[in-house]
């Protein structure tokens, strides 16, 4: 404490004059920013309840507050979050219309003409499409008014090839084996879409798997196939599913096709005469002969000729595309379990090894007699990596390189690296001994071309998402910015919000 | 009760029939006890000889020596060794003369009384100081050694600077080698000749420049499997070499590395690798082929060398070919009908939409409104959960 004392002189400091001090004014001298009288906060007052004695009939002690039972929403029902994730949004009516934007038909499938321009996908084959679920909820479907694709070199070489399979000539009943590969983004599901919508135009039959994945995390049900073979299972649920989306995509065809052969384990139910349609939805009906209706329906489109006695209105079976978007999937063990609790191989499963076994060459007769297209894509964003499945790609690549297997710079597994023989296996499949049918090649998928780029970019402007001027080097920036042109990160670029003065 | 008393009575007996009880109490071990017999005397430490009662010395001669003493004085030259004769009599006479004699002796007690006298011998333990925490009455122990420049002069400089001095001298000796020596080295130099093709084998010593090294009789030795072909193995017998070499293969190179530092010389190392090799070799020859075995690379985990691409190297050629191109791109832009432009495109959907032009959608709600007759609903009471 100060001393008031001043310690030098022994007296007492005096206190200042009253008169120094500036007045205590309360009114401001000088002009005020403001013509409202000055106000002073209100004294603060006194906190009845804490302080001074407790009055009558009034508690002193400390007194929680109770909280209010905050109201809650009901939460979700089931399956309505997993049905918002799913959800697949096609259109998005604040994008303007493209003006001049031509459908996906049978005639400019094929028309060079139109490459780098983005078709759109006709109407009434979207519930087709979508039945197949060829789209994916992340997929940039949503912005735009219409879903359509562009046509790249790949898309116009895939029309090509379907219009040939499909058209009178040489190519008819021709079938090819590919396993698109390529970065992340470079679009290689929309290739399969393609593919699923050429087909459909050309009243192909479309089987589907878009996710190879469902099968293996051991999600659906599973059952031995049979006492003689208890190492393979069924999956009846999931081949039910297939067969629904088979039988919702390809009505129109199926509804026209009869049965023509004999069908021993599907008994009483599989009547001559039936078509094909009323086949398959038997084992949508009843799930447990799902797999037999699945191989029956399976040796029908495959049939090239009628089994005696069923020769009446025999109609020769259309081609068949089958697409399969994320195959390592199947490379591995599969999260089933045996009897014994051992790991099932995802090969073991019927549905997987029907599937993987239609890329051997067949014996006598090829793996779809009536022509058409297997179709299987890796994934890049889901995907395990296995080494084995990594090599087997490789060697496809070689012996589509036209090396011999026996050649020294043949890739082979590292030896001690324990790859999965079963899946080298898989895709070992020699030169096929039938002319129709295709060696199992390997696509990559790569970045568009400039112009491809453009073009695409200019659909992004032309539906009013973009307010650029797409010139050339405007495009050659995000043209070099994605990668080179791959069309995912192309489409991030397009579909950036950005200020615009 | 009794049977103790005849149990004790028994033993009396016994003992009465022993005869006369030696010892008046019973002892508590068996065996008859034996004194310790007195410690005999410490008899006094024998006397010192006196000068005068030490026997005398016998005559000196040359064979009496010993025999390194005799193969020493062997070795002297004739007039040495008879000095050494000489200085040896007088030596013995002079002990063997008692006069002499005692004079020597008093001569050197008197000394060691002298010594004594300035040193004396105390046998008070000395106490050891008891040192603070710090120890700073510690005596330094590097002041032990006497300092050169305890007592200066003023006449010369300091020992750091004379250290200072030195290194500036031996940085100047080395620098008249560099500049006069060094050069006639060049005289020595052979030129480069690539090993001829019989010296598959390349050793490697490692001196530590005069330094003392635990790894400096180490060798290591290199050999490219490829040299091995087909003068030494077949290509089959290659693969056995390298599938017995195991993790000393570099596939990369191709190159076999061994090293050796077992034993306690450089050669012998260099002759143990290269029996080895000698080994090695004729075990792929002659051996197990391990042709089930495949080659195990695992050890080697292969360096990915970014290069930078050959095709991006911009050269006179590739930039006139970007040029072209550029100027074509140009071309071909300007040839182009239109240019799609995000902002016209709007701008005319402005004009034609009504969802973007409030002014359409006004004109287009007056229209609609002219003919709709708006019916106003109930509103629904807002349901309470």
């Amino acid at each position: 404490m100060v001393s008031s004392f001043c310690w030098s002189c022994m007296t007492r400091l005096r206190p200042t004059p009253r008169a120094v001090l500036p007045p205590p004014v309360a009114a401001p001298r000088a002009a005020s920013f403001h013509t409202s009288t000055v106000r002073y906060a209100l004294p603060a007052k006194k906190k009845a309840s804490l302080d001074g004695p407790p009055k009558f009939r009034e508690a002193k002690s400390a007194r929680m507050k109770k909280k209010k039972p905050v109201e809650k929403s009901r939460p979700p029902s089931v399956g309505e979050r997993k049905a918002l994730r799913k959800r697949i949004v096609l259109s998005n009516p604040n994008a303007l219309e493209v003006e001049g934007m031509q459908d996906l038909s049978s005639e400019n499938m094929v028309d060079a003409r139109l490459r780098g321009s983005v078709l759109g996908l006709p109407v009434p084959m979207l519930t087709q499409l979508r039945a197949v679920e060829a789209f994916k909820p992340k997929q940039g479907w949503s912005i735009f008014r219409r879903p359509g694709t562009v046509v790249r070199r790949e898309t116009l070489e895939l029309g090509r090839f379907i219009d040939g399979i499909s058209n009178e000539g040489k190519d008819k009943g021709r079938s090819a084996k590919k396993i698109v590969t390529g970065v992340r983004g470079s679009g290689k599901t929309v290739h399969l879409l393609q593919a699923m919508a050429m087909a459909f135009t050309k009243q192909w039959v479309v089987f589907t798997v878009p996710e190879p994945q469902d099968l293996v995390i051991a999600h659906t049900s599973y059952a031995p196939l049979s006492d003689d073979t208890p190492h393979l299972y069924v999956q009846n649920d999931a081949t039910a599913a297939m067969l629904s989306r088979t039988v919702t995509a390809n009505e129109q065809v199926l509804k026209n096709l009869h049965i023509s052969q004999q069908h021993p384990a599907l008994k009483s139910s599989a009547k001559a005469g039936m078509t094909l349609e009323e086949l398959a939805k038997l084992g949508i009906q009843d799930p447990a002969i799902a797999w037999p209706v699945f191989q029956a329906l399976w040796s029908e489109l495959t049939a090239t000729s009628p089994a005696p006695g069923f020769d009446k209105g025999f109609k020769p079976r259309p081609p068949m595309l089958v697409t399969v978007d994320g195959l390592s999937h199947w490379m591995k063990n599969s999260e089933y379990r045996s009897a014994d609790f051992d790991p099932i191989h995802a090969h073991d499963l019927m549905f997987v090894r029907h599937f993987l076994s239609l890329l051997k060459p067949g014996s006598e007769k090829p793996a779809l007699p009536n022509g058409g297209l297997l179709l299987y894509a890796t994934s890049a964003s889901n995907n395990p990596t296995i080494y084995s499945f990594e090599v087997a790609l490789k060697q496809i690549a070689a012996r589509q390189a036209g090396l011999n297997a026996s050649a020294p710079e043949f890739p082979q597994a590292d030896p001690y690296s324990k790859a999965d023989k079963r899946v080298i296996d898989a895709f070992d499949s020699a030169k096929p001994t039938i002319a129709k049918e295709g060696i199992l090649e390997l696509q990559t998928l790569g970045g568009l071309t400039r112009d491809e780029a453009r073009g695409f970019m200019e659909y992004f402007a032309r539906s009013g998402l973009l307010r650029e001027k797409i010139n050339d080097a405007w495009v050659g920036e995000k043209w070099s910015l994605a990668g080179g042109g791959v069309i995912g990160e192309l489409e991030k670029l397009g579909r950036r919000l950005r200020v615009v003065n | 009760m009794a049977s103790a008393a005849r149990y004790l009575g028994r033993s009396a007996l016994f003992m009465a029939r022993r005869g006369p009880i030696a010892i008046p109490y019973r002892s508590f071990s068996a065996t008859t006890p034996t004194f310790a017999s007195e410690d005999p005397p410490v008899p006094p430490p024998p006397r010192e000889p006196r000068p005068e009662e030490l026997p005398p010395v016998a005559e000196y001669s040359p064979d009496l020596l010993t025999e390194q003493e005799r193969s020493m004085y062997d070795m002297l030259s004739p007039e040495e060794q008879e000095q050494f004769n000489a200085e040896n009599r007088r030596m013995v006479e002079e002990f063997n003369d008692p006069r002499k004699r005692a004079a020597a002796f008093a001569e050197i007690e008197k000394s060691v009384n002298d010594i004594e006298r300035e040193i004396p011998l105390r046998f008070d333990e000395t106490r050891t100081r008891k040192l603070g925490f710090w120890g700073e009455e510690e005596d330094d122990e590097f002041c032990h050694v006497e300092d050169a420049d305890e007592d200066f002069h003023d006449d010369d400089i300091t020992s750091m600077a004379h250290a200072q001095l030195e290194v500036h001298r031996e940085i100047r000796e080395y620098a008249r080698i560099a500049a006069w020596d060094m050069p006639l080295l060049s005289k020595l130099a052979k030129p480069f000749t690539l090993p001829p093709p019989t010296h598959i084998l390349r050793f490697r010593y490692t001196t530590y420049m005069g330094e003392s090294h635990p790894a400096e009789n180490k060798i290591v030795v290199e050999l490219c499997s490829q040299d091995l072909t087909p003068k030494y193995l077949s290509e089959a017998q290659r693969q056995t070499f390298l599938k017995l070499v195991g993790p000393r293969y570099n596939p990369d190179t191709d190159i076999v590395r061994m090293s050796c530092e077992k034993f306690a010389t450089r050669a012998q190392n260099k002759r143990y690798l290269g029996d080895i090799i000698d080994t090695l070799i004729k075990e792929a020859k002659e051996g197990d082929a391990f042709t089930d075995v495949p080659l195990d690379l695992r050890h080697h985990k292969p360096k990915p060398k970014l290069r930078f691409p050959d095709s991006w190297k911009m050269t006179e050629e590739r930039k006139k070919q970007i040029e072209a191109r550029r100027a074509d791109r140009l071309r071909q832009e300007k040839e182009r009908a239109g240019i799609v432009d995000g902002k016209t495109v709007i701008a005319d959907a402005i004009k034609i939409l009504p969802a973007l032009n409030p002014a359409l959608k006004a004109k287009a709600t007056e229209e609609r409104e002219k003919v709709a007759v708006r019916v106003a609903g109930k509103a629904q009471k807002k349901r309470l959960r």
